[in-house]
C-alpha cells in the first residue's frame, strides 16, 4: 500500500462523509497529515483506518466505531467539541482549530 | 404528472439468496428482495466504496461487509447519520421481471 496515495484516497472518502455531517479537515494540513499517516500505518496493521486517538476494544463491533472517520458513532459529543476527537475534522464554521477543547466523554456526558 | 420510466434489471430468477448485484447505466446496484418486495440500492458504501453484496440485512438494515455501517434499503439512510445517503431507486417485480426506475 503506497502511503501517499491512500492518505489521498483517505481525503477524498472522509471528506465526503464529512461534509454531508457538517464537517471538514482541519485547517491545520501539519495535523491532518499527520493523522492520516497514522492511519495508513494502522490500515496496514490492522486492516482497516482506525482512529488513532482511541484505544482498540477488541471486539468488532465497539471497534468498528472509531473506523475513520467516526464522527457518526460520537456525534453529539464531537458537536459539543466541534471538532473529532483526533482534531482530524473540525465544524465547517472553524477557522482556528486551537481555539476548539478537548472534552472528556464522561465531562460531556456528566 | 411525472412519467414513469423503468428500466429492465434482472429477471426475478437469477436473484441467489435474495440479491443480485448489477451494472445499469453506469452505476453499481444491489437488487434485494425481502419478502414480497424488492429493493435497488447503490452498491458502494458512501464510507470506503465496499460493495455490499455481501453484507447482513437485518430487518430492512443492510450492513456493510467492511466497516458494519448499516444504511435502510428503504431510503438509503445510514441508520445513526440520515444526511448519509446511498442512492435508491424504485423498483418493482412484473411478472417474475424486475425494473427499477433510474430517473432522468
Amino acid at each position: 500500500m503506497d502511503t501517499e496515495k491512500r492518505k489521498a484516497q483517505y481525503r477524498e472518502m472522509f471528506g465526503r462523509v464529512a461534509d454531508a455531517l457538517g464537517y471538514k479537515f482541519s485547517p491545520d494540513e501539519e495535523i491532518v497529515d499527520f493523522i492520516l499517516e497514522q492511519e495508513v500505518t494502522l490500515e496496514k496493521k490492522h486492516g482497516n483506518p482506525f482512529c488513532p486517538c482511541q484505544g482498540l476494544k477488541g471486539n468488532r463491533e465497539e471497534d468498528m466505531k472509531i473506523v475513520c472517520p467516526c464522527i457518526p458513532f460520537n456525534r453529539e459529543h464531537f458537536d459539543a467539541m466541534k471538532r473529532c476527537w483526533c482534531g482530524l475534522f473540525v465544524h465547517k464554521d472553524v477557522e482556528d482549530p486551537d481555539e476548539l477543547e478537548q472534552l472528556a466523554y464522561s465531562e460531556f456526558n456528566s | 404528472m411525472e412519467e414513469e420510466n423503468w428500466t429492465l434489471a434482472a429477471q426475478e430468477s437469477e436473484l441467489k439468496d435474495d440479491r443480485k448485484a448489477i451494472s445499469l447505466n453506469g452505476q453499481n446496484i444491489l437488487l434485494i428482495r425481502k419478502d414480497d418486495e424488492i429493493f435497488a440500492v447503490e452498491n458502494r458504501c458512501i464510507h470506503m466504496n465496499c460493495k455490499f453484496t455481501r453484507g447482513e440485512l437485518n430487518g430492512y438494515n443492510l450492513k456493510c461487509p467492511c466497516h458494519d455501517w448499516e444504511f435502510d434499503i428503504r431510503s438509503g439512510e445510514m441508520t445513526v447519520a440520515s444526511e448519509l445517503k446511498l442512492a435508491v431507486y424504485p423498483a418493482k417485480i412484473d411478472s417474475g421481471t424486475i425494473y427499477i426506475e433510474m430517473g432522468d
